[in-house]
């Protein structure tokens, strides 16, 4: 009995010892290829599977459709107001200048880690674009001109994108309707919210949010004019410092299977 | 073969969860290995499936390792308390084990997970059972 309670501990702190080697060198970066060779074995399996779970989901109802189309349109009304606006930026400076291109790398999902449809939300996921694909940390990931999230971590061949509705994500963003400032910064359970607005600003319900941009001298960042979403309630206390308004994103990220990482 | 299976069905687990299911079905197909068979080469599976995990779902490799040898050895030191091999064991231990993954790994919704952990865990813990009975029953006869 105690030789076996000997060799069982033994294999345990072999193992253990083993594994926190394997950790301390990950956190030194020696060992961020190491997913390559398995992550791309297992990526089409992945791939798959997740392509099977989106489209098995219950085909959408009517007036779902119509919401669809009717978010589709306001994109395009904040994308008109957004092009309006720079027109009459450029024709105010009496110059006209090439809006910064952006290069989009189109990527698939390859994982939803601790995604259980119906009982959780994706707060991130595993594309399999990585550093060979010059996918960098802190880059914009989206689908159909709209912000999906940002690149946290990144391996050789697969980058894990973190959304904007997860609470490890703020950034600078503005209404398109009323120019209205303020800081987007997600809560979990799917939600996100435009926060730090002053009172003096105006938000409107079904306003479109947009990025405002804060991207860096190293070409980082997320570019300007990126749709985040519409607002949907707005809270506005007049003995506050700041309104807030609720956010909904405009694209049903569990249907997605394909994103564009941004790179400027 | 019945080593074959059950790498095999480690191999299924270590997919889904990586792949689509937050619930951590290498954790209680772990603690099913530990209370049936009782064995040190848990540990080894347990190192090596914490590391396919970590790979594929990009964290620092070694973390999921440390969480499951850690819930393996604690498993083996209630071996003198308890009875292990009965469902109110394995209905504590994988309500705990699923927690406390849900803690260190982060999940929403963790009431509902819990649930849908302990229902996964006293399944895969049957079936193993089952499976163990009918080999009884094979070699007996």
């Amino acid at each position: 009995m105690k030789s076996q309670r000997q060799s069982l501990l033994s294999v345990f702190s072999i193992c253990f010892i083993l594994s926190l080697l394997l950790f301390i060198l990950w956190q030194k970066g020696l060992l961020h290829g190491a997913s390559t060779g398995i992550g791309q074995i297992v990526a089409p399996m992945q791939q798959h599977l997740v392509a099977i779970v989106q489209q098995s989901r219950p085909s959408i109802l009517t007036i779902d459709k119509l919401q669809e189309e009717n978010d589709r349109l306001r994109v395009l009304l904040a994308q008109k107001q957004m092009v309006e606006q720079e027109n009459q930026a450029l024709r105010d400076q009496f110059q006209t200048t090439t809006p910064a291109s952006m290069n989009l790398t189109p990527a698939e999902i390859v994982g939803i880690p601790n995604f259980f449809p119906g009982v959780t939300n994706i707060e991130e996921f595993v594309i399999n674009k990585g550093e060979q694909d010059k996918i960098r940390l802190g880059e914009a990931v989206v689908a159909k001109d709209m912000l999906i999230g940002k690149i946290t971590d990144v391996t050789d061949h697969f980058s894990k994108v973190t959304l904007i509705s997860n609470p490890k994500i703020s950034f600078a963003a503005k209404t398109t309707g009323t120019q209205a400032l303020g800081v987007v910064k997600g809560i979990g359970s799917g939600q996100f919210i435009f926060d730090n607005v002053v009172l003096s600003d105006s938000l409107k319900l079904r306003d479109i949010v947009i990025t405002s941009g804060d991207v860096g001298v190293n070409g980082i960042g997320l570019p300007q004019g990126l749709i985040v979403g519409k607002i949907i309630s707005v809270d506005k206390n007049p003995s506050a410092l700041f309104q807030k308004a609720s956010l909904q994103m405009m694209i049903d990220v569990t249907k997605l299977t394909m994103v564009f990482v941004v790179s400027l | 073969m019945k080593y074959i299976l059950i790498l095999l069905l480690l191999l299924v687990f270590i997919f889904l969860q990586s792949t689509l299911f937050g619930i951590p079905f290498v954790v209680l197909f772990l603690l099913s290995l530990v209370v049936l068979y009782r064995s040190e080469v848990i540990f080894i599976l347990a190192f090596f499936a914490g590391v396919l995990i970590d790979m594929l779902m990009i964290r620092p490799l070694g973390e999921t390792s440390m969480f499951l040898l850690v819930y393996i050895l604690l498993i083996f030191l209630y071996e003198q308390k308890f009875e292990l091999k009965t469902l109110p064991f394995i209905c504590v231990m994988s309500f705990f084990g699923s927690l406390f993954y849900f803690f260190c790994f982060g999940s929403e919704n963790i009431f509902l997970q819990l649930l849908l952990s302990e229902i996964s865990g006293v399944s895969i813990f049957l079936l193993f059972r089952l499976f163990e009975r009918s080999k009884k029953k094979e070699t007996l006869s």
